[in-house]
């Protein structure tokens, strides 16, 4: 592609040994990742982990206090303020001009990024559904946050950042979210996106980082992360079964039974299970999506846990 | 790109800042009204000056009350017209760098392909249009005003005590600015702004009275306003000059305070 950073094999995103101390309160210390052009990154924490905190670094409303975040090559700390042409930010608490419209409002951050993007913005209002014409402060939550999307996908930026950008849309309305952020990868766009729920970036993203107390705990491969999760598999069977063959099978942590159903929570494959449930004619499985606090826990388990923190802490 | 941001604050601004003009047509309409009554009993009224206490004529700067000018002095420009432009400047100045951060709009508005130099300057341009818009206001009142009850000053000179009150302004508009930058707060920005204007005005008025004020009234800007007497004198340049001067450079650290600033939500 061009020769200012959209490079293949050049990352859009690189963060290095990325710290940011509040004074003496840690903000997040030493995150190192790289989000790749074309690539849909999750950036995954509990609240309080540092996502936004490190977000805010890399679009450049906070200070670095130490390491570098550099965005399609250039340092953010000293890029030019032209950088941001091919930056689309999402904050994680959004705030508009409530006295404006939503199409004033847009039409005057076009202007401030010297152009007009009319058909672009009417576009994507419209498949947003988002009316134009009232006033922000009389628009829902939901619906201010659509013009919080339109205004990050307006230019087609070549780096999406966007920090909890789902919250408050409703589910027809995170569908054409979702189809956006296709849209823009597939046009080779890095996008970054943070949150709290593991589902929510689950079948966007490929790989994640994830973060908790401002430290970096893993950069994944969801797919082999969720292999590894913890998680709760609910067996239907014709009549009530033995549960002690269960819980010697491999992975599985915890076996409970109610009446003819067996719940199983484990991590890693699920083949022995499976087997040993169809073995003992299974009518049907039931997969729950391992939620972030099980991956933790898991991580907890598989030991990639930072030291200091104990185990039961987490689980409390 | 600038342009929008401009139209954005006159859009955003225009209701309150006609009021603010409107009150100031109005009390310059008023003590228009009211002076040829004090100049026909001018008399009468010197003598009750005189028989007020030595240092209340001097707080006040009564001298000379009677004549045109001085009334105007005493009742515009030491007191109301200085405390309202001090009170529209030092409030854009904190609403420029504190309100968008405090509110959150910040966010978007600094992530635009625009530096926050180019913002926050923006912002300065915007704040000086509107107080020397103001004044250009109140001085055109004043020059139309005094010929239709005949008073001897020259419009040079009217609009020489306005601008002068603007340049106050402005000044007090820049610690605004600064004390935004810094901490980000436009109540505390406002309130502490407005606070130092009082305390500069209280040291000003009663320096005639107090030596430990006077000591300081060389730097007070105060005097570098209104010391000169600008509505019998013109304006002075050095008065411009310290003013407009100390302005700069306090401007100049709020950008570079504002440009190396956290900001948070
Ligand atoms: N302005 C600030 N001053 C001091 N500490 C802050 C500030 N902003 C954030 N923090 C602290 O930094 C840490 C990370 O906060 P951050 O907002 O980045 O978390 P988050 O992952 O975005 O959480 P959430 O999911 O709730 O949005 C928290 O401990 C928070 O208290
Ligand atoms: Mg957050």
């Amino acid at each position: 592609m061009d020769a200012d950073g959209v490079a293949a094999g050049r990352p859009s995103i690189c963060l290095a040994g990325l710290t940011k101390y509040y004074g003496h309160n840690l903000g997040v210390e030493d995150l190192t990742f790289d989000v790749m052009p074309g690539e849909v990154f999750g950036f995954l924490g509990p609240n309080g982990a540092g996502k936004t905190t490190a977000i805010r670094m890399i679009v450049g409303l906070l200070r670095i206090t130490r390491g570098s975040a550099t965005v399609l090559g250039a340092d953010v700390a000293s890029a030019p303020a032209s950088l941001r042409h091919r930056i689309g930010y999402l904050p994680g608490a959004l705030v508009l001009y409530g006295n404006l419209t939503g199409g004033e409002y847009l039409r005057f951050l076009a202007r401030m990024r010297g152009g007009a993007m009319t058909r672009r913005i009417n576009d994507l209002s419209e498949r947003l559904n988002l009316d134009l014409t009232r006033h922000i402060h009389d628009l829902s939550k939901g619906n201010q946050q659509k013009i919080g999307v339109v205004q990050a996908f307006m230019h087609s930026p070549d780096v999406l950042i966007l920090d909890e950008p789902t919250a408050g849309l409703d589910p027809i309305v995170q569908r054409e979210f979702e189809a956006l952020i296709d849209e823009a990868q597939q046009q080779g766009a890095a996008i970054l996106l943070s949150s709290h729920v593991l589902s929510e970036v689950d079948h966007l993203a490929g790989r994640v980082a994830i973060i908790d107390e401002g430290h970096l705990l893993v950069v994944e491969d969801i797919a082999s992360l969720k292999r590894r999760a913890l998680r709760t598999i609910d067996l239907d069977f014709p009549q009530p079964v033995a549960t002690a063959p269960f819980a010697v099978i491999e992975g599985v942590t915890d076996v409970r039974s109610r009446g003819s159903q067996v719940t199983c929570t484990m991590t890693g494959e699920e083949t022995g299970l499976l087997r040993h449930a169809v073995d003992l004619g299974v009518l049907s499985v039931r997969t729950h999506e391992p939620s972030l606090d099980q991956i933790f826990f898991s991580l907890v388990q598989g030991g990639d846990r930072r030291a200091h923190r104990p185990a039961d802490e987490v689980v409390a | 790109m600038l342009t929008a941001l401009l139209t954005k604050s006159w859009r955003d601004h225009w209701k309150g800042l006609a009021s603010w003009a409107g009150g100031l047509i109005a009390i310059a309409a008023i003590q228009l009204w009211v002076y040829p009554s004090i100049r026909e009993s001018s008399e009468g009224v010197s003598q009750m000056i005189e028989s007020f206490p030595q240092a209340m004529q001097e707080v006040f700067r009564m001298t000379d009350y009677t004549s045109g000018p001085g009334f105007l002095n005493v009742e515009l420009f030491s007191f109301m017209v200085p405390l309202i432009l001090i009170a529209v400047g030092v409030s854009w100045g904190a609403a420029a760098t504190a309100e968008e951060e405090h509110r959150g709009t910040a966010d978007i508005l600094l992530t635009l392909p625009v530096s926050r130099v180019r913002i926050i300057v923006t912002k300065m341009i915007a704040t000086a249009l509107v107080l020397l818009g103001l004044c250009i206001i109140l001085a055109a009142t004043l020059i139309i005003g005094t010929r239709l009850v005949n008073i001897d000053v020259s419009a040079a000179n009217l609009f020489a005590a306005s601008f002068s009150c603007a340049l106050l302004g402005m000044l007090f508009a820049s610690l605004g600015f600064l004390i935004g930058a810094l901490v980000g707060r436009p109540g505390i920005a406002t309130g502490v702004g407005i606070a130092l204007g009082i305390a500069a005005f209280v040291l000003y008025s009663l320096a005639p009275l107090v030596d430990t004020f006077d000591a300081v009234t060389p730097v007070n800007p105060f005097q570098w306003a209104l010391g000169g007497d600008p509505i019998s004198n013109g304006l002075a340049l050095s008065s411009v000059g310290w003013l407009a001067g100390t302005s700069v450079v306090i401007l100049a650290a709020s950008v570079l305070a504002f440009n190396r600033r956290d900001i948070s939500t």
